[in-house]
């Protein structure tokens, strides 16, 4: 009733704004630009350094990206500490690492195997959960910005602040903030190069002795172990696991069970759009486990126990989504008699 | 009263309580509708300090605080079953309910759980404490139940353990991956490219660690000679 509320007087007040709106005509609908920003991704050539902010770590990073061959390419490093290094050749993603790293250890701990596919990014769907409007111009590395603000219309998402290359729609600065307008992680260009100039030696990852890679691919239609929503059928199917209270707006993009004799996870993935939250399932150990929360950034994870038919599971949410809201879903995950 | 039942009660609310204790206390509660309605009460003040309870008449969080601040004798002044440590007086002249339902609450909660639910821990997601200070990891409660049909319920440890670490890590490393994966954008790989363990730096290895350039890029209306000058369109 509230969103319907806040859509009439959206809806009133653009009405009034219709005069305004022709003044500057050339901007675009902020929502068609956001489709815009998402395409300059992946068409666009760009080579640059930027600044990541995320929890209480501040880290540097460079990215080339360019299309060859209708191939979309891209590489990601690292700056500091250990070298790590993303090399993306299409759907296949290698991450460079040395031995230790945290990444290597922590994929052992959990289902390996391809990721489904769940579209979790649906710009259409925005307008039942946030609002998307300008908020001013400004200035990124040195090129001119459009500021798009997307505000949650509730408590259970957070917004975005999204700087746009006024030439290209190239994101070139965001902040994700939550209700009290506090930056939870915040991304920005330093150095930018935009076009052909960018060089396809630059895609290819630096020899570095020693170094390990995984790769991490997406799953084909056939993998699914439980249904594939990624067709045109969007109704909700029937999960053995699912919740029985969601923020609105939330719906769940995919289903899949990761088997292993002695230990199968079930995971959920949901979406409103824009945000998203993943729910691994699996049966509670046998030493038992600790009740906990943890948070990286804007990312919240949180570990608890669901009784299921067949004895106690362990349930463990992991999102971009407010602690509370986080708290509510986990509450709510219920085992169903197929 | 009797003794026996004293001590579980108080062990109940120190999460010390085992299975046989637990028993004592939920038999105990099934029949003694006054015990039943004291915890309710202390329940629900709990959740009006910690604004847990979205609809309460203004006024009403502050005066239960002054309520547990003032009065020596506690608000409910015939527990004297619940002894109360000493690191838990915020105030010498405080309630000793002060620290049970502010500093130790989520025991509190535990137990009135138990109570109120005959035994079946419904309402589970409650015991997590998500008021913890520290950033990255709070610990859960202890809560080792034995259920109203009599299995034992799996124990939910109070410390994590590396493997509970780890395991709640890799999940969070799976989501950041999966996401990823699955949506174009320039920071879709940025977050599992910076990810790390809670806590630990990002470490150095010992062996030299190669040269990465970092591209020699202008920015625009910079035009160095021996660049081509980056293009906008």
């Amino acid at each position: 009733m509230i969103v319907e509320h806040i859509r009439f007087s959206l809806l009133v007040g653009m009405i009034g704004l219709v005069g305004m709106a022709s003044a500057r005509a050339a901007s675009p609908d902020p929502q068609a630009l956001l489709a815009k920003m998402d395409s300059a991704f992946v068409e666009l050539s760009y080579d640059g350094v930027f600044s990541y902010f995320s929890g209480n770590d501040l880290a540097t990073l460079r990215i080339v990206h360019k299309v060859v061959d209708g191939v979309q390419r891209e590489r990601l490093v690292h700056l500091n500490g250990a070298p790590r290094e993303i090399i993306r050749h299409g759907d296949d993603v290698a991450c460079i690492v040395m031995p230790g790293d945290d990444l290597l250890a922590l994929e052992d701990s959990i289902p390996a195997g391809p990721f489904a596919r769940a579209f979790v990014r649906q710009f259409e769907r925005l307008s039942n959960s946030y609002l998307v409007d300008y908020f001013g111009d400004g200035r990124i590395a040195g090129r001119e910005a459009l500021r798009i603000g997307v505000n949650p219309l509730d408590g259970h998402r957070y917004g975005y602040r999204l700087w746009l290359d006024k030439a290209t729609s190239l994101l070139l600065r965001s902040e994700l903030v939550d209700q009290d307008g506090n930056k939870l992680e915040i991304f920005q260009f330093t150095q930018l190069l935009i076009g052909d100039t960018v060089s396809e030696a630059a895609l290819e990852g630096k020899d570095v002795s020693g170094s390990m890679v995984s790769h991490l691919r997406l799953e084909n239609s056939g993998d699914a172990a439980l249904g594939d929503n990624s067709g045109a059928d969007r109704e909700p199917h029937k999960t053995e696991w699912s919740t029985t209270w969601l923020p609105p707006g939330f719906e769940m993009a995919t289903a899949d069970i990761r088997r292993k004799p002695a230990h199968s996870v079930t995971n959920l993935v949901y979406t409103d759009g824009l945000a998203a939250f993943s729910i691994f399932i699996e049966p509670m150990p046998s030493h038992g486990a600790a009740s906990m929360v943890s948070q990286n950034g804007a990312t919240v994870a949180l570990t608890h126990r669901a009784s299921g038919e067949d004895g106690y599971h362990l349930v463990t949410l992991v999102g971009e989504i407010p602690l509370a809201t986080a708290h509510q879903i986990i509450k709510s995950v219920r085992q169903n008699v197929l | 009263m009797s003794e026996q039942l004293r001590e579980s009660m108080s062990a109940a609310m120190d999460n010390e309580a085992d299975a046989f204790e637990l028993r004592r206390v939920l038999d105990e509660a099934s029949v003694d509708s006054n015990l039943r309605e004291k915890w309710h009460r202390l329940h629900l003040m709990r959740d009006i300090l910690r604004e847990e309870v979205k609809t309460y008449d203004p006024g009403l969080r502050e005066a239960v605080w002054q309520g547990l601040l003032n009065d020596p004798h506690g608000v409910e002044d015939d527990d004297e079953f619940l002894t109360v440590a000493p690191e838990h007086h915020a105030n010498k002249g405080a309630s000793p309910w002060l620290g049970r339902i502010t500093g130790i609450a989520v025991a509190v909660t535990a137990a009135v759980l138990v109570v109120f639910n005959g035994g079946v821990f419904d309402d589970e997601g409650s015991s997590l404490d998500v008021a913890g200070g520290e950033p990255f990891v709070t610990p859960g409660q202890t809560i080792n139940l034995e259920r109203g049909d009599g299995e034992l319920a799996p124990v939910m440890y109070q410390q994590a353990t590396d493997a509970d670490l780890h395991r709640q890590y890799g999940f969070m490393l799976r989501h950041i991956q999966q996401r990823a994966m699955n949506q174009n954008g320039l920071t879709s790989f940025v977050k599992m490219a910076t990810f790390r363990q809670p806590g630990q730096v990002n470490p150095v290895p010992n062996r030299p660690v190669p040269d990465i350039p970092v591209p020699d890029i202008n920015v625009p209306n910079t035009h160095a000679p021996d660049q081509s000058a980056p293009q906008s369109e």
